[in-house]
């Protein structure tokens, strides 16, 4: 398949970003002075000394929005297709064809969306 | 061109092994990324961008951060993290679940008999999928919204509860 | 091969030429929104340019500085952050195409790194790897404030990125394609037709959701200095320190780029349409540089004139007076030569390269002038609370670009 030639730039990018990005790391490594004592290479809290861990569990917030993210990307997934589409099925005079089967799934959305909004689970506190 | 098959293969087999021997959930979670990128690599060798892109806008950009985010929400130790050995019996219950998978995707893989080698063109594009999926699996598309809604109102249930304590 | 290589490495060298000129508008934007005067001390043989040079001692001060791994921090993810925050900025330029394709004999030959059928998927699917990097940070570094300036910008991050992705859709249905060639094509030279006028609220939405993404203020809530002291790069120094800082002005250079193909045009030259650029870029590159060596001319002279209250008694001092004469010198040189040889004429490919270069600049001007935007907003606006910004995103940007997902849909089909 010489088709895949056309990615090969793809490649190539991605080892430029690696390259570049891992230079910075062993300039740092390698020009950096290295005299580490306990206090420098301590958590840093503004001078004070540190108190219990940062492995603490923390907010469930953030987890629903973590999850809100995902269904709405999904959707939008969906969407990019529909969107580039739109041009072709008008040209053949069928628009409303691809319109209406997005319209009803982004109510069935929009609904959810606005049951989180009035139960508050969009509300951050 | 196998080559890159065998690797971007090879790459997604080893980081799909280091998932599951990680202690360490985030370097799974991590593991797992690779083994998306990879898959992601192999669907571009067979021209199906779009599906490529959506395997990392979705798997890697939505769904392993949600992963990570809940690593991060339990937030375990390293002590926790030890003490952590699942019994023999469900090693055992896993590993025969794992195994039944594999031998229904090998077996589906067996029956598969289309030619892969001379596509037809544009196939994978954006267009043709997104012809089909409005056109002949409209029905599917619909029941994933409903789907995509419980969810919805499912991770509002279950994050409310836990916020009311 | 050769030119597939120097198609990536051109524009990589184009954008991290326009890094030190971003902070440096940055740097000077901000002192004088302040009112103050800003860099001004950095030099090389008296030469300071206005504070320009600042960015170069900036990176080799940061060479030498002692690299810290925390012990209490993960060595692993620690390292591997800023890493791919670093390689993932690096990544999303390749599909901006920088000018119109030339007509080859081999064929069309596209100004851009990478043709994608998938083109602007491809930004968004490479960008939201960069959350990665800023989660695995304030992980990594096991520093309270860290976890939280992590949590707060990877949640910041998703929650605008839907709207980021939503706000274009708008876009696509009118091009009907995903390519950024194809998208800047559709809007036509043109100025009325540009996306900003035919998508205002989905520019607008676009912009600000952008703004959110690169975690600048008013969002810039995962670094607020007074809450969480610098967020998730609290433990970071050296250079995994430069790669963020170095990773977010890139992914601003793209932010603005993006802007600029999506809604402003991208390279089209307002007004002249690619053929018309071709049959004239030889008068219109004639006059562009009689009018720069007239206004070198002309600016030399009160640079000449003017003269500094400070006296460093060093080669600062003269500065002024040597960039004059260069200036003039560079000056009369433009004239004389424009004016000795008349007017330019281009022919066959010659005429596309300097369309081509003439795209290009209007497309640096373009992404320029974001990077003011950026600048400018981040020294007017105060920042959000949290709360508000969460709000912000889902209860007013997410329902917002749905309705016009509608309104563009409806109104597209109607016509």
């Amino acid at each position: 398949m010489e088709g895949l030639q056309h990615y090969t730039p793809l490649l190539m990018i991605f080892g430029l970003g690696i390259v570049f990005a891992g230079l910075f790391l062993l300039l740092a490594y390698a020009f950096g002075p290295k005299n580490p004592t306990a206090s420098k290479l301590d958590v840093y809290e503004c001078g004070v000394p540190s108190m219990g861990s940062a492995r603490e569990r923390f907010s469930v917030k953030f987890f629903l929005v973590a999850m809100l993210f995902l269904l709405f990307d999904v959707e939008v997934v969906f969407l990019f297709p529909w969107a580039v589409l739109l041009k072709t099925f008008k040209e053949a005079g069928m628009g409303a064809a691809v319109f209406w089967p997005m319209f009803v799934f982004l109510a069935m959305l929009g609904l959810g969306l606005l049951y989180e909004w009035r139960r508050g689970g969009l509300d951050w506190d | 061109m196998t080559i890159l098959f065998y690797i971007l293969a090879g790459l997604a087999l080893i980081s799909a092994i280091a998932v599951i021997s990680f202690r360490q959930p985030v370097y799974s979670a991590l593991s797992l990324v690779v083994t998306l990128f990879s898959l992601a690599g192999l669907y571009l060798t067979l021209h199906a961008e779009f599906l490529a892109i959506i395997q990392i806008l979705t798997y890697a950009g939505a769904i392993l951060i949600l992963f990570v985010f809940i690593i991060m929400l339990l937030n375990l130790n390293d002590d926790e993290l030890k003490e952590q050995t699942p019994a023999l019996w469900r090693r055992i219950v896993l590993a025969l679940l794992g195994g039944f998978t594999f031998a229904g995707l090998w077996w589906g893989v067996s029956k598969f008999e289309g030619d892969v080698k001379n596509l037809p063109q544009g196939f994978g594009s954006i267009i043709n999928s997104g012809k089909l999926l409005f056109t002949e699996y409209v029905l599917a598309f619909e029941i994933a919204g409903i789907l995509l809604t419980v969810a919805l109102i499912g991770a509002l249930v279950l994050a409310k509860r836990r916020l009311k304590i | 091969m050769l030119t597939m290589s120097l198609k990536i490495i051109i524009p990589f060298v184009l954008i991290l030429q326009i890094l030190p000129i971003f902070i440096w508008m940055e740097r000077k934007g901000a002192s004088y929104i302040q009112d103050r005067r800003g860099p001004n001390r950095a030099n090389i043989f008296g030469i300071r340019l206005g504070g320009l040079v600042h960015t170069l001692p900036d990176v080799i001060k940061l060479i030498f500085k002692e690299d810290i791994i925390p012990t209490r921090a993960n060595r692993f993810i620690y390292t591997i952050a800023p890493f791919i925050s670093m390689a993932v900025a690096c990544m999303t330029f390749a599909v901006i195409p920088w000018a119109a394709p030339l007509a080859l004999e081999k064929g069309s030959f596209a100004l851009q790194a990478l043709e994608m059928n998938v083109g602007i998927l491809y930004i968004f699917a490479i960008a939201s790897i960069g959350v990665y990097g800023v989660m695995l940070a304030g992980w990594g570094s096991n520093n309270k404030y860290s976890l939280l300036g992590g949590l707060r910008a990877s949640s910041q991050m998703i929650s605008y990125e839907l709207t980021l992705s939503l706000s274009i859709v708008g876009v696509l249905i009118l091009s009907g394609s995903l390519e950024l060639g194809a998208i800047v094509e559709s809007q036509s030279s043109n100025l009325f037709s540009w996306n900003f006028i035919r998508q205002p609220l989905g520019c607008l939405l676009f912009i600000v959701a952008a703004v959110a993404e690169t975690n600048r203020t008013p969002f810039d809530l995962p670094e607020a200095e007074a809450e969480l002291v610098a967020g998730y790069h609290t433990e970071y120094s050296s250079l995994k320190f430069a790669l963020f800082y170095m990773a977010e002005y890139v992914n601003m250079i793209v932010a603005s780029a993006l802007m600029a193909t999506l809604f402003f045009g991208g390279w089209q030259v307002p007004f002249l349409t690619t053929d018309l650029l071709r049959e004239h870029a030889g008068i219109i590159i004639h006059y562009s540089l009689l009018g720069m060596g007239a206004m070198a001319l002309l600016g030399s002279i009160p640079l000449f004139l003017y003269k500094s209250r400070v006296h460093y008694g060093d080669a600062r001092d003269t500065e002024t007076k040597k960039l004059s004469v260069i200036l003039f010198i560079v000056g009369i040189a433009l004239l004389a030569w424009r004016a000795a040889s008349g007017e330019l004429f281009f022919e066959g490919l010659a005429a596309q390269i300097a369309a081509a270069a003439l795209q290009v600049g209007i497309f640096i001007g373009k992404i320029l002038f974001f990077c003011w935007f950026f600048v400018w907003v981040r020294w007017t606006l105060p920042r959000f609370r949290y709360d508000q910004l969460m709000q912000l995103g889902w209860k007013a940007m997410l329902p917002l670009a749905l309705l016009n997902l509608f309104v563009t849909a409806g109104v597209y089909l109607l016509l």
